[in-house]
């Protein structure tokens, strides 16, 4: 009876460690619950989209380019928002409450060196609220630009350097006394338990006691040098 | 080296009872259960912490670093505790001396944002956090010495249940909440009880309502454990309110101002009064007040009272608490004590106590990003200040308001079957001598 239930809870763990860092990999949104700009390439269109926790509010701003802009789709859109498109330039404004959860724009454009983003939140900035490629990866200002393959280069950041594991590392690698002493006496608390269970008894405890302590300061040492490249 | 070992044998004797400290089994299944709740305790201590934690340090630090006493009227012991505790890690630790200027700033927003985004976090929230790990720590000794005295099996499965709690480790080392300091005097004033010291017991409980309001709940059937004369009720009362006496009389003199009013007008005080039935123009029944008074004439009417049914009515009176009234996450600390207790020998009431824990982290959700997302905070700020709360994920798809009220309504339901179970159990243990202790 306990075996299925241990099985049970261990895949229902890995279940949503799965789901956790999935979501670590790409940008993605709940319509009427999460709050800001997300923005994507998918087959080489730009997905912009935006929601916000089922209020009133207002999203504004402008897309540019100096490569062409083709086939434009508006997602979602109704009477009252508003875009236009000149050559260069698409525009809009949108509004969003409590039963419109979500509007957005997917967009085409070729043959540009850049694209340039401004993207308004009730008439203003709220750059923490855009997500390019990743979930808080934000522009430091606005309006911002994105660069052919920057969506892929967003892709390629490695898991330790997405958030939250990086604000981790970097505070676990500011504070590194804390980390090793903490690290030590968890480790020492492990030992102990194994010590007095699985090396229980055994003719060669002492020896095997010993090895962990080896084990451990060698974990200390790993851990630091993979807190540098982390970090660093 | 003998004296050496002698002297270590003595505190290990001391520290885990003869009992089991003489048995290699049960000590070293003692020492496996200590070692793996000292573990899980450690590895969440400089994690996750909860908004009132600084709250209760900047309260604290204004005293420390400012010289200002006046920050914490309605719980001067607490925090003259707290004061003291930072006032020695702060001689000790020179990383806790640079938090002052996050300490004394009196907005709320930028000093959480200061804290949970500064570098040392870590090292400060397990200081911080290490004050209630040596009142849990206080606790678990005590615990195992509240009952089953001729059963060193049921004490062990006593501490079991004390380590493993997952309120106490929730309360204590997520949510990070003071009320471990209240629960310890508790303790201490049943132990006094079961011992049969009657005056200590009620000053010392005296003492634990002066540091919280909530033991004064059990203070009527202690009295009524305790007391063998008329004089005994007297006297027995009269010291259990000195402790909220004292408390207003300094109050009244250092502050110039009413504690016990300024409690009674307090939000928290209308938890209590939360549940009531209205009935016409201005009466009112207060539910709790009922189910209160209700508990201890049982209790009274009992012609065989003896410390675990004691023990098991203490159970009863907090689970009405949180089963009819409206609480924090931290009050259902309050049941742990005496739950732990009856748990080695009802084993089906851990499996609803797990339930209700269960419920209560959903029931969580009602005080929003600041008990849910923002606890983890610590680990990354700018990831749980920006991620999507748990309340507008459900109020996108049901009310939020309902959906954690049904919860809420189980919640209750477990607590009251429980409350049943318990009182089931009452008709078994009383007039039996389980703790070698009746009257």
């Amino acid at each position: 009876m306990r075996r299925p239930l241990k099985l049970f809870i261990l895949i229902l763990l890995l279940a949503v460690l799965t789901i956790i860092l999935s979501g670590c990999q790409g940008v993605s949104f709940i319509p009427g619950a999460s709050y800001g700009y997300y923005v994507w390439e998918d087959e080489g269109r730009i997905h912009i989209s935006w929601s916000i926790d089922r209020k009133d509010a207002s999203f504004s701003g402008s897309i540019s380019t100096d490569g062409n802009i083709g086939e434009v789709e508006l997602v979602a859109w109704e009477d009252n928002d508003v875009s236009e498109i000149t050559e260069d330039t698409l525009s809009y404004t949108s509004t969003l409450d409590p039963d419109d959860y979500t509007d957005g724009i997917i967009i085409e454009i070729t043959g540009y060196t850049y694209i340039e983003l401004d993207t308004k939140i009730n008439d203003g900035y709220d750059l923490s609220r855009v997500h390019l490629g990743a979930f808080l990866n934000n522009p430091e200002d606005s309006p911002f630009r994105i660069s052919p393959g920057y969506f892929e280069e967003v892709r390629a950041i490695p898991w330790y350097e997405k958030k939250p594991f990086s604000g981790f590392f970097e505070k676990l690698y500011n504070n590194i006394y804390f980390t090793f002493a903490f690290l030590f006496i968890i480790g020492v608390i492990v030992i102990e338990i194994i010590r007095i269970t699985a090396f229980s008894g055994r003719k060669l405890r002492k020896l095997y006691t010993g090895i962990a302590y080896i084990i451990l300061i060698c974990l200390e040492v790993a851990v630091y040098f993979l807190l540098r490249l982390f970090v660093l | 080296m003998k004296r050496v070992k002698d002297f270590f044998n003595h505190i290990g004797r001391g520290l885990l009872t003869p009992e089991i400290y003489n048995d290699a089994r049960l000590s070293r299944r003692f020492y496996k259960y200590f070692l793996i709740g000292i573990l899980v305790r450690s590895m969440l201590l400089p994690f996750f912490f909860q908004r009132d934690l600084l709250s209760t340090f900047q309260r604290a630090g204004e005293t420390v670093f400012a010289g200002n006493f006046d920050t914490s009227f309605q719980q001067i012991i607490t925090h003259t505790i707290h004061t003291a505790y930072l006032f020695i890690i702060n001689s000790i630790v020179p990383a806790v001396g640079e938090y002052s200027s996050i300490l004394l700033d009196t907005d709320t927003w930028t000093s959480w944002i200061n804290f949970v985004a500064s570098d040392n976090i870590f090292t400060v929230l397990t200081l911080f956090k290490g004050l209630y790990f040596i009142f849990d720590l206080l606790c678990m000794f005590f615990i195992l010495r509240l009952s089953y005295d001729n059963d060193p099996e049921g004490r062990l499965k006593v501490f079991k249940y004390w380590m493993f709690n997952p309120v106490t480790i929730f309360v204590l080392y997520i949510f990070a909440r003071h009320d471990i300091i209240g629960v310890l005097v508790t303790i201490i004033a049943l132990f006094l009880a079961k011992k049969d010291r009657k005056y200590w017991s009620i000053l010392i409980l005296a003492f634990a309502i002066a540091l919280r309001f909530f033991p004064i709940m059990i203070l009527l059937p202690l009295i009524f454990y305790l007391a063998r004369s008329k004089k005994d009720y007297i006297l027995l009362s009269a010291l259990g309110v000195s402790g909220l006496a004292i408390v207003e009389a300094f109050s009244n003199i250092f502050y110039r101002k009413s504690l016990i009013f300024s409690l009674l007008n307090a939000q928290h005080f209308n938890y209590i009064l939360s549940a009531k039935l209205d009935l016409i123009i201005h009466d009112r029944i207060f539910l709790f007040i009922v189910a209160y008074f209700l508990i201890v004439f049982s209790f009274i009417h009992n012609r065989k009272k003896n410390f675990d049914l004691l023990i098991n009515y203490g159970a009863i009176i907090y689970l009405s608490y949180i089963a009819l009234c409206y609480f924090h996450p931290q009050y259902v600390l309050w049941t742990i004590p005496f739950l732990v207790i009856i748990f080695a020998r009802r084993r089906n009431l851990v499996y609803y106590h797990w339930i209700q824990f269960g419920l209560l982290m959903v029931i969580l959700i009602y005080w929003g990003d600041l008990v849910t997302k923002f606890v983890f905070a610590p680990l990354d700020h700018k990831f749980f200040i920006y991620i999507t709360g748990l309340i507008p994920i459900i109020e996108r798809f049901y009310s939020s308001v309902n959906f954690v009220n049904i919860f809420r309504s189980i919640f209750t339901a477990v607590s009251l079957w429980m409350i049943y179970l318990i009182y089931r159990d009452n008709r078994k243990i009383s007039g039996a001598r389980l703790d070698g202790g009746s009257r």
